[in-house]
């Protein structure tokens, strides 16, 4: 037994047998294949490039926005490689005048280009790009799947030296128990991406990947950086038992409450929703206790290049059989111009104000009108309201209104029934929004605030680029303002106003927004036990006196410790 | 016709994987030739591949020759969006 410490970056027990991801390397023999073979390796070799770039374009249309925001640009570059003329011809000289076979040709080739840039320091960083290129190209060629985690046939805790972001995104949720890299640090990618999947981590433990064996048995214990190799007994007993311990607890909490309403000490009534990419989520968040679906993000189905009304229509319908009359809240086509597989678009100087969302619906009604027909099939038969993302202003309301008549129009020319009215919200994301919320509230049913852009917008700053996170405040005076201009707005026209951004999932604003006036919280499903219990904690009155006085304060960093020192009053571990 | 411009990466990253991308995007949309060449090294600047193989760290000198009917407005666009730092902002 050894007992190693890293740096704990993600909570939670893992005991199970280690998977160590790249310690294996393809290793492809010479092959010389004959003449009348020749046109056939290069289709293969066209074939696999065609193939890799097509499965990498999967995976970006398939992450999570907030992983896609970082990892999402790296593999769009690496679908670039694929596609360089330059390489294919190398690639094809290579196989026509040496009669490589596809796969040799392949490894000859990119291992040469890698050395070179050995050379050099300043290019030793592209060395990964061109083997996870060679790595892509091989796969497919060989059909050989060498293990990534990304698809594992039992539970396992993943070892490596380090998990490149793209790796750390893709892999295998539900069996992935844990994860234990060599490199990285509190706030490397391996730590933001393992502790927004709940599963637990740890960073920095040297030499662990050249230590340890695929199979080897491992405790892991995130919460205070422990790895232990080759347990004896006595302490996997004790681990099991800690274990065992830490899911009761989460699990009660859940079953407890699961049937309780969110209700304050004095009666106030709360709505608490869940956020969803895909129906098979569904029945987990019911479990947790979500009331019904608060945002239902329909990327996932733009991930082929356009899907058909049928493609739609299969996942809402989903989605309804599995709610029956709860009520589900799905958000219109949510992406960048720069997000949608190549079509001719021209490239835009700076997707985050440019083409996005709606504003693509407005230019590319075909895919607009195609999802908005499925919408209002749908709507026919369960308790469905349509989001719109990305409003800026009234007129974009009147537009989405107009195109969403003329859809409904065509459908009764064609003998459909869609007498149901549909109740349409929106978006509050951009701060022109949020600022005349009072003006747009009597044109729209509901307002749902995605806070994520919201201060990405108002505070002028990418979190995801290290040089300026840190000036991402969720409690930045200037958000706690609009949230509360955009609340008071719903309350005097009597719309429904929810917040679906991370905000609402993280407790430490549940009182600052149950104080502010929300009434509705659309958040992660495995948030929703602890909402409810700090929500059943309190009377609205002295929730309205914490938010109050977190508004008085008027900065940022104050108002959290503020927030987190009240939240730990009622829930002690949770922030 | 033919037309040149050295330019400096002025970008704090360098010619890394995106920029790379970019320019070969930015180039493929000329019909000349493009090269692109840091000391005694040339390549197609049409393609990233090669141009992360000139390994050009920040503050790295290029000469970028374009080569064809619209060799001037190629070459000095190409210039101009190096020096821009690949519009990319300040990545």
């Amino acid at each position: 037994m050894e007992i190693r410490k890293g740096i704990p970056v993600s909570a939670g027990y893992a005991i199970a047998h280690a998977l160590v991801l790249g310690d294996e390397q393809y290793s492809i023999p010479r092959k010389i294949v004959n003449d009348a073979e020749v046109a056939g390796e290069v289709e293969r070799l066209r074939h696999a490039k065609a193939a890799a770039a097509e499965q990498m374009r999967a995976q970006v249309a398939r992450m999570p926005r907030r992983i896609a925001a970082v990892t999402g640009k790296i593999l769009e570059s690496h679908i670039a490689m694929l596609g360089d003329q330059e390489l294919h011809r190398e690639l094809e000289e290579d196989i026509r005048r040496n009669k490589h076979s596809a796969e040799y040709a392949v490894t000859r080739i990119l291992n040469h280009k890698i050395k070179l840039l050995a050379e050099t320091p300043f290019a030793q960083r592209f060395m990964e790009d061109f083997r996870a290129i060679e790595d892509a190209l091989l796969r497919q060629l060989t059909g050989e799947r060498r293990e990534d985690g990304t698809k594992l046939r039992q539970k396992a805790v993943i070892v490596a030296k380090a998990l490149t972001p793209a790796q750390t995104a893709m892999l295998d949720r539900g069996n992935v128990l844990g994860l234990i890299t060599e490199t990285g640090g509190r706030t490397s990618h391996t730590a933001i991406v393992a502790s927004s999947l709940g599963i637990p981590a740890v960073v920095g433990v040297e030499e662990i990947a050249s230590d340890v064996t695929t199979g080897d048995l491992l405790v892991l214990d995130g919460s205070t950086g422990t790895v232990i190799t080759d347990p004896d007994e006595a302490t996997l007993k004790r681990y099991q038992a800690m274990e065992r311990n830490f899911q009761v607890m989460g699990q009660r909490l859940s079953r407890e409450l699961r049937d309780l309403p969110a209700v304050t000490k004095d009666g106030t009534r709360v709505s608490i929703f869940a956020n969803i990419e895909m129906p098979d989520e569904i029945p987990a968040a019911l479990d947790h206790g979500a009331e019904g679906i608060g945002l239902y993000r329909t990327e996932f189905l733009f991930h082929k290049s356009s899907p058909t009304e049928k493609d739609h229509l299969e996942a809402y319908r989903k989605a309804v059989s599995l709610l029956g009359k709860r009520p589900l809240i799905i958000r219109t086509l949510d992406l960048g111009a720069d997000k949608m597989p190549a079509d001719g678009l021209p490239r835009e100087e700076n997707p985050f104000l440019g083409t996005r969302a709606v504003r693509l619906c407005f230019e590319r009604p075909e895919v607009f009108k195609t999802q908005l027909r499925a919408l209002l099939k749908v709507a026919e038969m369960g308790n469905v309201s349509v989001m719109i993302p990305m409003i800026s202003s009234i007129d974009e309301i009147f537009k989405v209104r107009e195109i969403v008549e003329q859809v409904r129009a065509e459908l009764r020319r064609e003998g459909e029934t869609t007498s149901r009215r549909v109740p349409l919200g929106i978006m509050i994301e951009v701060p022109s929004a949020a600022i005349t919320a009072d003006q747009i509230a009597p044109h729209v049913d509901f307002f749902s605030v995605g806070t994520n852009d919201l201060i990405a917008y108002t505070i002028a700053v990418d979190r995801t680029n290290e040089r300026v996170a840190a000036l991402y405040q969720p409690a930045h005076p200037a958000i706690l303002r609009l949230l509360q201009t955009v609340i008071e707005a719903g309350m005097r026209h009597g719309r429904d106003v929810s917040v679906c951004g991370e905000m609402s999932s993280d407790l430490t604003y549940t009182l600052l927004l149950l104080g502010m006036g929300l009434r509705t919280f659309s958040v992660v499903p495995p948030q929703i036990p602890e909402i409810k219990k700090v929500i059943r904690s309190v009377t609205l009155a002295e929730a309205k006196e914490v938010a109050a006085k977190a508004v008085a304060l008027g900065d940022a960093i104050k108002t959290t410790e503020y927030l987190r020192g009240e939240t730990r009053k009622i829930l002690p571990d949770a922030v | 016709m033919i037309a040149e411009r050295r330019v400096t990466i002025r970008n704090e990253k360098g010619l890394h994987v995106r920029p790379a991308a970019a320019f070969a995007q930015a180039a493929g949309k000329f019909s000349s030739r493009i090269s692109v060449c840091k000391d005694s090294r040339i390549v197609n600047g049409k393609s990233s591949i090669e141009l992360l193989m000139l390994a050009a760290e920040p503050g790295a000198s290029l000469m970028i020759r374009a080569e064809g009917d619209d060799a001037e407005t190629a070459a000095a666009s190409l210039a101009k969006f190096v020096e821009d730092h690949f519009g990319m902002g300040d990545e």
